[in-house]
């Protein structure tokens, strides 16, 4: 009985932890794709102001983002010397672990980066952020609607499948 | 040397950098640039000629891999270049680029046919005893070669003696040839008093420079167009010195070129250096 009782608790905690992630994970996401859209807004105007190359662009969001985006622009800038920008970029974004639009938007990118003129590449920047931004006021709507609920949700299923397994 | 050789391997595929290590030593000392032409086999330009090397045939990817290097993943950045038909690789490496031609921006250089990899050669020392005779550096002096003959090498030295006596140079170099700029460093020593515009037109730098440096010389490479000429006489009648070069073989074949003769006459040089010989250089100095 005892037993049972400790196994129904572990059962609610783990339910709690798991809404708790993903709470965790809306708002590492929302982190991430705002880090993003002010990169993009500066290698937009590096692109086509500076006609800067992508390494030296690379390498000045390493230092001027927060964590969760510079070590992706670090990735970057050390594969860009090596190998295609195009390849570079989809390492570095995949690492940001984004899912859905966001990351299909951004991994688009890749195709056009340091491939075609500076218009271009402003042109296909300009778009990424658009769907950055709709997939980002997404987000902040399921936080602000469920956000708060989704530990108390797991509590609650986790609990009544403990019970009717119990 | 071998930063420049190690600069020149970082932007060939992997299988040219292979051939390349089979090529002597002593072919690489003389080598002038690494032809690479779809369909063929590359070559080493050499001052007897091109020579083969490497077993396979380039091809467009090839290219592509050169252009990719060269530009640093990056083709946005040397689009002004690119439209001129080179592109700058730091180190004074310099690329040529040849193919087809459309509408004149990056897409038109999609159907790239061959690129030319110029290797620098930094020579000190060239035409030193002309050059001495030059100095104090208080008159304009044309060097006159045919293509290939010299004319930049003798330029850089001028330039780098001149501002080494003191004198405050600007140069106006619109291919990177002169000084080859790398993230706002010269490759090539150019001395410590001197300034470097690089991109801009000759006409429209000379205008830039004479506005914004203050210089006592204006230096300038292969002059030709009417506007070059109109520039420089603006600068000389500043009170500039200016140092410019001009493809031909003497003072007579110069003058049967309208534009040429035009500027002769103006009398802004007072004295030319022409520039003979292939294997072994000669350095006349006469006055006009």
């Amino acid at each position: 009985m005892t037993a049972k009782l400790i196994g129904v608790v572990l059962f609610v905690i783990c339910g709690g932890i798991i809404g708790y992630g993903r709470l965790r994970e809306i708002k590492r996401q929302l982190a991430v794709i705002e880090e993003m859209d002010s990169s993009l807004a500066l290698m937009e105007s590096e692109i086509a102001l500076c006609e800067r190359s992508l390494p030296d662009i690379f390498e000045n969001l390493t230092l001027k983002c927060a964590k969760h985006c510079s070590g992706a622009f670090s990735k970057m800038r050390d594969v860009c010397l090596v190998s295609s920008a195009g390849e570079a970029w989809r390492g570095g974004v995949e690492t940001l672990e984004l899912v859905g639009e966001a990351e299909n938007a951004l991994l688009a990118l890749g195709g056009v980066l340091g491939a075609t003129d500076g218009k271009r590449q402003s042109a296909e920047i300009a778009n990424a952020r658009i769907t950055l931004l709709a997939v980002k006021e997404k987000l902040s709507k399921e936080m602000n609607e469920k956000g708060k609920s989704y530990p108390l949700l797991g509590f609650c299923i986790a609990g009544i499948v403990a019970l009717m397994l119990v | 040397m071998d930063s420049i050789w190690t600069g020149v391997e970082n932007l060939l595929p992997e299988h040219l950098r292979h051939s390349l290590k089979t090529v002597s030593e002593n072919i690489l000392a003389d080598a002038e640039e690494i032809r690479l032409r779809t369909g063929v086999h590359p070559t080493l330009l050499l001052p007897q000629g091109e020579i083969p090397f490497g077993k396979n045939k380039i091809v467009w990817n090839d290219l592509a891999f050169v252009l990719d290097r060269g530009s640093r993943s990056s083709l946005h950045s040397v689009s002004r270049e690119l439209k001129n038909g080179y592109i700058s690789a730091g180190l004074g490496i310099r690329i040529g680029v040849c193919g087809r031609l459309c509408s004149g921006g990056i897409e038109s250089f999609q159907d790239v046919s061959s690129v030319a990899i110029r290797i620098p050669h930094e020579i000190r020392g060239v035409g030193c005893e002309t050059i001495k005779s030059i100095a104090p550096y208080e008159n304009s002096v044309l060097i006159i070669s045919p293509p290939g003959g010299g004319k930049t090498t003798f330029l850089r030295e001028l330039i780098r003696s001149a501002s080494e006596g003191g004198k405050r140079v600007a140069v106006c170099d619109e291919r990177n040839e002169i000084a080859a700029m790398w993230k706002g460093k010269a490759a090539f020593d150019l001395g410590i008093h001197t300034d470097v515009l690089v991109g801009a037109g000759k006409a429209e730098g000379i205008t830039m420079l004479m506005r914004s440096m203050n210089p006592e010389i204006i230096a300038v490479d292969e002059i030709s167009a009417e506007e070059d000429i109109k520039a420089i006489e603006q600068a000389a009648g500043c009170g500039a010195v200016i140092f410019a070069s001009v493809h031909g073989s003497d003072i007579k074949e110069l003058r049967k070129r309208p534009s040429i003769n035009e500027l002769l006459g103006m009398e802004i040089f007072k004295r030319a250096v022409i520039i003979c010989g292939r294997e072994k250089r000669r350095y006349e100095l006469i006055n006009l």
